[in-house]
């Protein structure tokens, strides 16, 4: 059998780890797709304190960092990237609302695990499409679940739910 | 715990049913195949066989006669009869109040078209090579369902689907020290076997099952051996040999066309034949 034995150093492991770590766009890539030849202003979000509980309380989700990055346009629309763990590993996703804050588009950027990836799907991910802040969005209700992905299935959606209240929260939109 | 993943396909719905399959399959040779599950091939014939000629399934026969060969090429060192052995060492339930002959080999299983026969009263053990097997029967069922990349790990006994490279990493247990080792390599088989006092520490089993099928003697402690070969049921039969013999496995390994990797007193080498 074809082969060939490493000693690999393992500080260089640590250092390269994750081994599956896969960068499928770039922030600016993800916000392209979602609102092409949009004139957009990078803008990050940090959230104070009593921003980030009244974010948790709305939205049943967890804070991950009170910081993220987002850029928005002057007609309303925001695009805002945030982690949210998978299995073992944080995903890193973005979405795009409307000036209405209809999610417009969910991206992933960056997926650090061996499985679970199907949440890339693009019929799954178009499940978040038009929702507001007042849709459930819960697993199995009205996001379907991927059978051998639900963990990320389950956090990328309690992700949503977090940023269309982080949405809400932080900048006073209705 | 096995671990069955397919890449490669396209559609989501096909790859789910390949390995359902696959892991079907595997249960099944797990069925057939346990020393302690009384209806089990392996039982039958530990019951029965030294008395008459016993019909077993297509699989059992094939790893039984895969036995015999591992058994003749090492001379003696692979020995499936080694069950009633491990058995009274307590390491294995006693099956049945039936009477057991310790000194007997392999060499008195006897193969034919209704059966198989135990010439001298033994028990025989598959746990040295039915997990391999299980895991070759599981990549077969993929590739039967259009997979033809993917990995199955048998807790050990990993088999490889596709060109890869397939990078796996060794575990010998407790500190590895500054380099961790690794093979990156094609389709085939890779089984690790370890007596490590941190991989034995995993195991409940309450004396080591690695002994020379010969002298019934166990293998030197704090060995971890990696064997690769074509196929998961031979890579894991040899890891026994290798676990046994240690750097004189090189002939052995040889014959069987399979290459292997020993570690000792924290040192990662390969064996190749003296000869």
């Amino acid at each position: 059998m074809d082969h060939r034995f490493l000693l690999l150093p393992v500080a260089a492991l640590v250092a390269v780890a994750p081994a599956q770590a896969t960068q499928y766009l770039s922030a600016d890539q993800a916000r392209a797709l979602i609102f092409p030849s949009l004139a957009m202003t990078a803008q990050d979000i940090t959230l104070t304190p009593e921003q980030a509980r009244a974010v948790e309380k709305a939205s049943g989700a967890s804070i991950v960092s009170p910081s993220m990055k987002a850029w928005r346009a002057t007609t309303g629309e925001l695009f805002i990237v945030d982690e949210v763990l998978g299995k073992h590993e944080y995903i890193t996703y973005a979405v795009g609302f409307d000036a209405s804050g209809g999610v417009k588009g969910l991206e992933i950027l960056t997926y650090n695990e061996s499985y679970g990836d199907q949440i890339r799907n693009p019929a799954w991910r178009a499940q978040f499409t038009g929702k507001h802040d007042d849709a459930p969005l819960v697993l199995d209700k009205d996001i379907q679940n991927i059978s051998s992905a639900t963990l990320s299935c389950k956090h990328i959606t309690e992700g949503v739910r977090r940023l269309l209240a982080v949405r809400k929260v932080a900048l006073g939109h209705d | 715990m096995v671990a069955i993943r397919a890449d490669g396909v396209e559609d989501d719905a096909l790859a789910h049913h390949a390995i359902s399959a696959a892991f079907a399959e595997v249960a099944t040779v797990h069925r057939l195949m346990s020393f302690h599950a009384p209806d089990s091939d392996v039982s039958r014939l530990n019951r029965d066989a030294a008395r008459r000629c016993v019909p077993v399934d297509w699989r059992t026969r094939e790893v039984l006669a895969m036995a015999q060969t591992m058994h003749r090429m090492s001379e003696g060192v692979f020995d499936i009869a080694i069950g009633g052995v491990l058995a009274h060492a307590g390491a294995l339930p006693c099956p049945a109040p039936a009477r057991v002959d310790l000194d007997a080999t392999a060499a008195s299983i006897a193969l034919d078209d209704n059966g198989v026969r135990f010439h001298d009263a033994l028990w025989i053990d598959l746990g040295g090579i039915a997990k391999g097997y299980a895991a070759d029967r599981a990549a077969a069922v993929l590739q039967q369902h259009g997979v033809h990349q993917g990995r199955i790990d048998a807790g050990g006994d990993l088999r490889l689907l596709g060109a890869g490279p397939h990078r796996v990493y060794l575990d010998a247990g407790g500190d590895i020290g500054p380099m961790q080792a690794a093979l990156d390599t094609g389709e085939g088989a890779i089984a690790t076997s370890s007596n490590e006092a941190a991989i034995r520490a995993r195991n409940p089993l309450p004396c080591g099952v690695h002994r020379h099928g010969r002298t019934k003697e166990h293998a030197a402690p704090g060995r971890t051996v990696s064997v690769l070969a074509d196929q998961a049921m031979v890579a894991d039969a040899l890891t026994k040999v290798v676990m046994a013999l240690g750097p004189s496995a090189g002939a052995v390994l040889a014959l069987a066309g399979a290459t292997a990797y020993l570690r000792e007193k924290g040192t990662w080498a390969s064996i190749r034949d003296a000869a």
